[in-house]
């Protein structure tokens, strides 16, 4: 049985329901529900920042921790999906920076694995996708930072367009000329790698 | 041409969104089947991925290690900033010797400027006679070698009121006696006040 306060991601993927349970209750209670609904883009946000799960395990702990300090500034509860994004993004930015150090000190030392390959790969192809995975990786960490950003959000996230605008605090036509930018940079770098 | 080049981006962009999908599909599966507590500071998972066998190469960083380190550069650093305790500490000792009657200053000091005519304001206790008198003399003289610029009327002050209880002639011969303690304090006094500062600017140029 789970401990206390304690719910298996699965069962809590289920939040809306929640959210209107809570509602009735407290406010900031309702509140928390909501932003908790968006628990699956947070953990994948940070996935895409930074390409492992454990990794994007902590870092969605880390979102949510901050999330909770910080919920007297959410003022619109429509706009729970950008807000939390946005903790996201800048916990993970953080995260990279500290990481950036690390590497740096540590000449490599200390840097973490790659994911592992899908289990659901057949020998023969495994080496091949292995090597693609990795390629893809190296692709989204040599996109400018900018362009990564609204990528990750976009791809990973699985924001719209607007809610991609509205976590960074971008215009709406410069979400997508740099999604687009970044797509075709990824495309050429994947090309290079398959040639 | 262009049409080829853009068959070959859109089927790599088709592709990178397979490999993303797949990687989301994966690492939601593993997210799914964890436990969640929010508003617990149980973070570390990272850690407990380690500890079950993750393959991450062994860390050689230290912070207690790297803090040791900063602090011994900062501390060589300071000390070469600082220099020898010795030639930055102010020269008091020149007018400790200079009162103790040496004519030359102490090692490594610079030289004394010669003592200039006393003022006639300043020669009453002289005008006194008397081994108090004179030993008046010898310290307002020496204060004069010790460092020329020092307001004149500063040590006059300070020697006159240093010898304050000297009596006039034909006194009684105990209460000749200058109060050694007085004029102890009085130098004292004259070293961590006013003439610190003015030997510091006297000798640093």
């Amino acid at each position: 049985m789970a401990p206390a306060g304690t719910v298996s991601c699965a069962a809590a993927l289920a939040a809306p329901a929640a959210a209107e349970r809570a509602a009735s209750e407290d406010p900031r209670e309702a509140l928390l529900e909501t932003v908790l609904a968006h628990r699956r883009t947070v953990f994948l946000i940070c996935l895409g920042f930074t390409r492992h799960r454990w990794d994007a395990e902590d870092l969605a702990q880390e979102t949510w921790l901050r999330a909770q300090q910080k919920l007297g500034q959410l003022r619109d509860p429509g706009s729970a999906r950008a807000w939390i994004s946005r903790i996201a993004r800048n916990v993970c930015r953080d995260h990279l920076r500290r990481m950036r150090w690390r590497r740096f000190l540590l000449g490599g030392a200390g840097e973490q694995a790659a994911d592992e390959v899908p289990a659901s790969e057949t020998p023969a192809s495994l080496a091949e996708r292995r090597e693609r995975w990795a390629a893809l990786k190296r692709a989204i960490e040599r996109l400018p930072r900018r362009m990564r950003e609204v990528f990750v959000l976009r791809a990973y996230g699985e924001l719209s367009y607007q809610e991609v605008a509205d976590a960074l605090d971008l215009p709406l036509g410069t979400v997508m000329s740099r999604l687009h930018r970044a797509r075709a940079a990824l495309a050429r770098e994947m090309e290079e790698v398959g040639r | 041409m262009s049409e080829r080049m853009g068959g070959a981006t859109s089927e790599r962009t088709r592709e990178i969104e397979e490999l993303i999908e797949e990687e989301k599909r994966e690492a939601m599966a593993y997210f799914e089947s964890r436990p969640f507590a929010v508003g617990r500071a149980d973070v570390g998972n990272a850690a407990v991925g380690r500890a079950a066998g993750r393959p991450v190469q062994p860390q050689r960083f230290s912070w207690p290690v790297a803090a040791s380190v900063a602090a011994t550069v900062l501390a060589i650093l300071a000390a070469l900033v600082a220099g020898p305790p010795a030639s930055r500490r102010p020269r008091l000792e020149v007018v400790e010797v200079a009162l103790r009657g040496a004519s030359a200053p102490a090692t490594g000091a610079p030289e004394i400027p010669a003592a200039p005519e006393i003022p006639t304001a300043s020669a009453t206790p002289r005008a006194s006679g008397g081994p108090g008198a004179d030993l008046a003399w010898t310290v307002e003289a020496a204060l004069w070698r010790a460092h020329a610029d020092v307001d004149a009327v500063e040590i006059e002050r300070v020697v006159a009121s240093a010898l304050g209880a000297i009596p006039s002639a034909g006194a009684a011969e105990p209460s000749r006696r200058i109060d050694s303690l007085a004029l102890q304090r009085r130098i004292e006094r004259l070293r961590g006040r006013s003439l610190e500062p003015l030997l510091r600017r006297h000798w640093n140029g």
